[in-house]
């Protein structure tokens, strides 16, 4: 007895929740007749009188009526055994009194929140023979407990007179509603169990939930609980079975399912749709980007050019926080548009056997290289190429406005690799004023014997440029690093550094030019070295 | 509890034993032999988990790795998907089922998903209509261990998908994995969040675990905290070189789920060597966790002392002294000579590599950005690298320090170096850029008063700038940037050591903070700074047992005596570095502490940038393929849902409208009396006709009759001219057509063009419409079996019907000889229609009443497109003597004892000249006839049925 009235207990804390449809009747019942309609108009209206005695009513479990008993097999309930036990007789007079009604009433609407039918019939309506309401219990029965009750109407008549006098009975009956009231807990949906089923990796069934709010509770509950999955789910379900404006609606009010969403959409390929609901959120730079990404995808180069194009004429250049990345696709766009015809003329030039590819083929087609790649591939094969060409390189320098640094640094390789020395002294010279020149680099020349020696550049090239570097010891240190001896015996010769001009020339190969400069600067008289 | 092994780390040997008994258990749900497609990812941890003679002994007969390109496998009868649940993946699998189908290849499939299969998954097979045939399991393999003290999910996206895609997925199978650690090790007591995701993983940990607080004795449990990190709260400590041992190897070689691949210039030999790195290597557990500047040494003095190990076989003086030596050291020798071998061949790999990019000047840079100086060299350092082109990781790593340590980068120098980047490695690199701002990893510096910045994501937006401004006063704050120059690397006194004495990492001096005060208590200065600020749970505290309430506030004194294990879980949320580990170790050692690292893959500063980078050039080909085969996918996706909905409406509609045409469109749909409708096609257009003027009547007359075809077709071509009402004019046309067979190609082409001429071109549909219902057609010209079948059943259909009409007409004779009918006392039906036409449908009416069925009709039935059936349910009932076989003829039917009153049901709608002349024939024949319709229509109704925007 004791654990029943807390297993009620706990129920009554498990459907705490949906307690909110507890004074929901649906007068358009089957089971509501018209007559009893008003009867349950006035019990609605008594019953929000009562809505404060919730403790009452509960207690009122154990005030014997039968009429709870059959309502309350049907819901569920479960029932202390000597509201049961009792012979119906006694328990009809009470039953017609407003109070049980109520009480009635609302152990149903708790016990059955969602599905909300209420069958009032057996305890409000005289006129109908109990028959009827087993066969109605029954019925609902039947279909709660599906395969497990087999009892049939005839057997459950008697078994309910006769619990008045055998306890075994009685336990028969508490076993057979539990069972009953475990059948309808599964069949019960809630939300958060749902969920909860969703997460464990039980079946589940979202089909269920017919109203909007329902499915909001649903998508609320999964967002709490942080399953991407669930989330996921409940929001392509949304989207299956509400309109696409309370859709948008209601994801734009949580930000966690428009992520989850657009997640889903990326996940799919669904980049229309992506596309618009970007736009929807007025989340431009994305969309953008988004666009971009698929415009680049495109296969062939023609279509990725004019795929660029269109894409920054719709979402880009209109777009004034997207300024910067306007001009970069702008550049990406121009960058195909020039390596299109340079590539269509090379390899036809290459194929008829042009020297020049003969002497350094071509690895691999230009196309889709990056801007400097291209720079350098122009400055390779079309260094010389005049500025109103598409080859040109200084012309790719204005369009794509390369900073000097950039140009120099990627011509000077390409010119070192081609062993054009007087390229890159052409390079390396500035005019200065009344026609004089001079040497500069914007690089600094240390990062030029740096290209150089990359490029492995002739020992008397590299010392030339060696020795334009500012800074004796900075341009000791360069020159021990890339072994050129001459510059390191003439900088420490410059340095007046006896002692370190003995010890680099005792490491010098003998007969070397190094060292025999190092011999002659220690043999020579006119050094003041340092002391 | 199982005792806690070595050194008190918890065996996670329990947790391999696990997982490869479900995996047995589900390979076994398929009995005989079986193949076994494994997703290339899941390969390595497949590994660690369960051999291949156990895969063969359980029945597997050959293992494929998955590909998505391919359209089909072969293989034997059976075959298990062992795969990550991935919307691509489910595709190529339900490819691979299909083209199976498509070549009546019977096979079973079962797809087993890591961990957890995923509802996006399962409605993409369903989609692709394949769930009938596989069966979908779930194999919850998590926590991978890797050695004795670190555990991974091996679940490199997790990042992407949690901090670039705000994606929950993963969450939950975090949070499952620690549920299920703890089923083994017994409840964590301590759980300390750093982040936003630590505290989601959290919650729904205690959602799946339903702790029962009260009655616990921590002091059992193998675990004492739990401490998980979110990624996002540290990222400079990845984007640091590394300089440990095992840091360096997996940056140089690359550590895949605990072993290591050396080629042959590694080995010196001509094959590769495979590694497994553990604790059981004892060489490789000497030097893992060093500085990288003292394993060479320590390498070259083991190697000395082997040698002399091995020098000893010459000083053994007996016979039995050799064979011992031979038995059991020379062995362990030899292994061990291998593996020194590899680590030093690797050693020299690293130096080699390292001197000769420029390793110096990057990492005097590097730390030069952790400690906030020289900022004008640093980013001329990472110019300089862009104008040479050097290795685009490398370079980004450097912008994305640069920005992490700087609060953003500022804008000038931000536009400039995005602009050279994308010069230099390519204009693609634009998405790069836009993912790792949406990370907040490179940021652009908000200048001044400009509110109006783009801040597309607010939340997101907000966390960055939190981050930003953190990183110099973190430093300070915990001071991770070490005073003094002079780090012992040897032995080293503190965790900056993992970065050359550089820098702590930040993670790890999170974890000290947090174990040394216990909480988060008095760290509000700190945490004020971390984005998705942090979270302590004590479920000790809760415990009546203990006379020490553990509360955070209850500070140092309490936390001494607190009950619980010295084992940490440190479980990193979006990957770990080896560097972290070791520092953790390390940590670990100097305070008592016992570290166990989970994380959700172990990664470097390269898989972590190329997770979230736009992917180079080269790997487009790939990229192309997945998007060209899914975008019609989404597309067939929702024109399916719109097309079945569009289907479900309208037939919905059609059984509530009262649109005869309706149900007429829908003949097709296996209506078994659809010639009772067809033959309507006629006399529908004739109702009313009967009060046009004098001459119209004749030329109807004449089309009925068949005659005069060239009068009727220039009538009708006057009536276009005039422009006289369009309903009229479709009418004769549809006649026309209907009595004659389809309309000759000539007449046809020149009448239609006529009438949209006249009548507005949008009656182009009308006339399709008409022609698929097989009311106006064109006479298909004899030989010409190339002309457009559209429909070939319905073209049939119409062939049939147009070529009945006077042929029915005849059989049926619905055109009375006489002209002379008596339209005031009429004796036959054709007199609704002046008696020029019995209405078809009437007439067979009459004709199955009088003949009892369709017997000796087969030469008119057959005219009927739909053809015809009958039932006698009377015959089957016992109580009538009279079996009323259709065959049993006219005698039969006399006495039968069904009533006379007959019900005649118009399916697509009729007439009231159709009701009248039944009406007249019941009056006749004594029946009593009662009209059923769908709706009742008239010539005008029913074409505008049909028709393209009805005329106003």
């Amino acid at each position: 007895m004791s654990s029943l009235r807390r297993e009620s207990q706990d129920e009554e804390e498990y459907w705490m929740k949906s307690r909110v449809n507890k004074s929901k009747f649906n007068l358009f019942d089957d089971n509501v007749t018209v007559e009893n309609a008003e009867e349950l108009a006035k019990s609605k209206k008594l019953l929000t009188q009562f809505e404060d005695d919730d403790v009452d009513t509960v207690n009122w479990d154990d005030t014997p009526v039968s009429s709870v008993t059959e309502s309350s097999a049907i819901s569920g309930h479960v029932v202390p055994p000597s509201a049961s036990s009792l012979p119906k007789s006694a328990s009809r007079p009470e039953s017609r009194n407003v109070p049980p009604y109520m009480t009635h009433s609302r152990s149903q609407s708790e016990s059955f929140g969602v599905t909300g039918r209420v069958s009032f019939t057996p305890s409000s309506l005289e006129s109908v023979t109990p028959t009827v309401q087993y066969s109605k219990s029954q019925e609902k029965l039947h279909s709660l407990t599906s395969s497990s009750s087999a009892r049939s109407l005839e057997d459950e008549i008697p078994s309910f007179i006769s619990t008045s006098s055998g306890s075994k009975n009685l336990e028969e009956e508490i076993q057979y509603l539990k069972r009953a009231l475990k059948k309808a807990r599964e069949l019960k949906f809630s939300p958060e169990d749902t969920i909860r089923k969703m997460i464990l990796g039980e079946p589940y069934s979202l089909e269920v939930f017919r109203s909007k709010e329902e499915k909001l509770q649903l998508l609320d509950k999964a967002i709490q609980v942080h399953d991407g999955n669930a989330i996921t789910a409940v929001i392509l379900f949304l989207r299956q079975t509400i309109k696409p404006s309370l859709f948008n609606l209601e994801l734009q009010r949580r930000p966690v399912a428009i992520n989850h969403y657009l997640s889903y959409l990326r996940a799919h390929y669904d980049f229309k749709e992506l596309g618009d609901v970007l736009g929807m959120l007025n989340r431009t730079e994305e969309a953008a980007i988004l666009k971009y990404k698929q415009a680049i995808s495109a296969p062939d180069v023609r279509g990725k050019m004019n795929a660029l194009r269109g894409c920054l004429k719709a979402h880009f250049i209109h777009e004034p926080d997207l300024a910067h990345e306007a001009n970069l696709v702008e550049q990406h766009a121009a960058l195909l548009e020039r390596q299109w015809p340079i590539e269509d003329t090379d390899s036809k030039s290459e194929a008829q056997g042009n020297p020049l590819f003969r002497q350094f083929p071509r690895k691999v087609s230009i196309l889709n290289m990056p801007l400097i790649t291209t720079l350098y591939y122009c400055c390779f094969y079309h260094g010389r190429d005049a500025e109103n060409l598409l080859t040109s390189p200084f012309a790719i320098k204005k369009q794509h406005q390369l900073s000097d640094k950039q140009y120099v640094w990627t011509a000077l390789s390409a010119r070192s690799r081609l062993k054009q020395w007087t390229g890159i002294e052409e390079l390396l010279t500035a005019k200065g004023w009344f026609g004089s020149t001079k040497k500069v680099s914007v690089i600094g020349f240390d990062k030029v014997c740096e290209i150089l020696h990359r490029t492995s550049a002739p020992e008397e090239i590299l010392s030339k440029y060696l020795r334009m570097i500012d800074g004796s010891e900075r341009r000791l240190n360069i020159a021990r690093k890339y072994k050129c001896h001459e510059v390191v015996v003439e900088t420490l010769v410059y340095l007046r550094d006896r002692h370190e001009l003995q010890v680099y020339a005792s490491k010098l190969p003998p007969g070397s030019l190094g060292l025999r400069n190092a011999q002659d600067a220690l043999r020579s008289s006119t050094i003041k070295w340092k002391t | 509890m199982a005792a806690p092994s070595v050194k008190g780390f918890p065996d996670f040997q329990r947790l391999k034993i696990l997982a490869k008994d479900e995996f047995t258990s589900l390979l076994d749900q398929m009995p005989g032999r079986k193949d076994l497609v494994i997703d290339g990812e899941l390969m390595k941890p497949l590994d660690r988990i369960a051999s291949v003679s156990l895969l063969k002994q359980r029945g597997v007969d050959k293992i494929f790795k998955f590909d998505s390109s391919l359209k089909s496998m072969h293989g034997c009868e059976q075959r298990i998907y062992l795969v990550r649940p991935r919307m691509t993946t489910m595709k190529a699998i339900a490819d691979h089922i299909n083209s199976d189908r498509n070549i009546n290849f019977k096979r079973k499939y079962s797809i087993i998903f890591v961990p957890r299969k995923l509802h996006t998954c399962l409605s993409v097979l369903e989609y692709e209509g394949v769930m009938g045939y596989v069966t979908v399991s779930e194999f919850q393999l998590d926590f991978v261990p890797l050695d004795k003290d670190v555990l991974s999910l091996e679940l490199p996206e997790f990042l992407k998908s949690l901090y670039l895609e705000n994606d929950q997925t993963w969450i939950h199978t975090v949070a499952k994995s620690l549920v299920r650690l703890q089923a083994l090790s017994g409840e964590i007591g301590h759980v300390y969040c750093i982040g936003r995701g630590a505290k989601m993983v959290n919650d729904l940990m205690n959602f799946l675990m339903k702790r029962n607080s009260s009655e616990q004795d921590f002091s059992r449990h193998e675990i004492g905290s739990l401490i998980l990190i979110d990624r996002d709260v540290d990222y400079v400590t990845p984007l640091c070189s590394q300089l440990t041992y095992e840091g360096l190897l997996d940056e140089t070689f690359g550590i895949k789920c605990g072993t290591i691949e050396f080629g042959p210039e590694v080995t010196g030999k001509q094959q590769s060597a495979k590694l497994l790195l553990n604790s059981d290597d004892a060489i490789f557990e000497d030097v893992r966790n060093r500085h990288f500047s003292n394993v060479l040494g320590y390498l070259s003095s083991k190697a000395k002392s082997l040698q002399q190990d091995f020098d000893k076989r010459h000083g053994l003086k007996s016979v039995g002294d050799m064979k011992d030596f031979v038995a059991n050291e020379l062995r362990r020798l030899k292994e061990q000579k291998s593996v020194l071998a590899n680590h030093i061949g690797a050693c020299e790999q690293i130096l080699g590599k390292k001197t000769k990019g420029g390793f110096e000047d990057y990492l005097q840079t590097e730390h030069s950005l952790l400690e906030g100086s020289g900022l004008r060299e640093n980013v001329n350092f990472i110019e300089e690298l862009l104008f040479k082109q050097d290795n685009m990781l490398k370079t980004l790593k450097l912008i994305c320090l640069l920005s992490l340590t700087q609060n953003g980068i500022s804008p000038q120098t931000y536009k400039s170096l995005k602009t050279q980047y994308l010069q230099s490695h390519g204009f693609e690199q634009l998405v790069t850029f836009s993912n790792l701002k949406s990370l907040g990893i490179v940021t652009e510096q908000e200048t001044g008063s400009q509110a109006g910045t783009p801040l597309n994501k607010v939340a997101s937006g907000m966390a960055a700038m939190t981050r930003r401004s953190t990183f110099q006063s973190l430093c300070k704050k915990l001071s991770l940037i070490p005073k003094s120059d002079d780090i012992d690397l040897k032995n080293p006194t503190d965790m900056s050591y993992v970065f050359s004495g550089a820098y702590t990492p930040l993670s790890c001096k999170l974890v000290e903070q947090v174990l040394t005060r216990g909480g988060f208590t008095g760290m509000e200065e700190i945490t004020k700074y971390l984005p998705g600020g942090v979270h302590s749970e004590n479920h000790v505290k809760a415990s009546k047992d203990h006379s020490t309430p553990l509360k955070d506030k209850s500070g140092k004194s309490a936390r001494q005596d607190r009950p619980v294990s010295k084992v940490v879980l440190v479980y990193f949320l979006g990957g770990c570095t080896y560097s972290e580990i070791t520092a953790l170790r390390f940590l670990g050692k100097l305070k008592g502490y016992i570290f166990v690292i989970a994380t959700t893959a172990i990664i470097n500063s390269s898989t972590m940038l190329e997770s979230v980078m736009e992917k180079p050039p080269i790997y487009y080909e790939n990229n192309r393929f997945a998007e060209i085969e899914f975008v019609p996918v989404a597309i067939k996706a929702r024109s399916l849902f719109s097309g079945n909905s569009f289907a479900h409406r309208s037939t919905e509609c059609s059984l509530i409208l009262p649109g005869a045409g309706m149900n007429l469109r829908h003949r097709g749909h296996g209506n078994p009396r659809g010639g009772s409708h067809l033959t309507h096609d006629v006399i529908m257009c004739l109702d009313r006709q009967v009060r046009q003027k004098e001459w119209e009547h004749g030329k109807l007359t004449g089309l009925l009759e068949g005659s005069g075809l060239g009068d009727n077709v220039n009538f009708i071509e006057e009536l276009i001219f005039k422009q006289d009402n369009m309903l009229k004019t479709l009418k004769l046309i549809c006649l026309l057509s209907l009595t004659q067979n389809g309309i000759s190609p000539q007449t046809y082409k020149s009448l239609k063009t006529q009438y949209l001429q006249s009548h507005g071109f949008e009656q182009l549909v009308t006339f399709s419409n008409l022609k698929s219902l097989g009311i106006v057609t064109e006479q298909e010209t004899g030989s010409q079996a190339g002309t457009p079948l559209n429909k070939v059943a319905s073209g049939m259909a119409a062939m049939t019907r147009r070529s009945t009409f006077q042929s029915l007409c005849k059989k049926l004779s619905l055109i009375p000889k006489s002209d002379d009918i008596d339209l005031k006392n009429p004796t036959d039906m054709s007199y609704v229609f002046s008696g020029a036409y019995t209405p078809l449908s009437c007439k067979l009416v009459e004709q199955v009443l009088t003949r009892g069925g369709f017997t000796g009709m087969e030469e008119i039935t057959k005219y009927l497109p739909g053809g015809v059936h009958s039932e006698n349910h009377v015959k089957a009932s016992k109580d009538h003597s009279t079996p009323l076989k259709d065959k049993s003829g006219k005698s039969a039917r006399q006495d039968r004892p069904v009533s006379k009153v007959v019900l005649v049901y118009f399916l697509g709608g009729c007439t009231y000249s159709e009701i009248t002349a039944l009406r007249f024939l019941g009056k006749l024949k004594g029946y009593i006839f009662v009209i059923a319709t769908t709706a009742i229509i008239n010539s005008s109704t029913m074409l505008e049925s049909v028709m393209e925007k009805p005329p106003i």
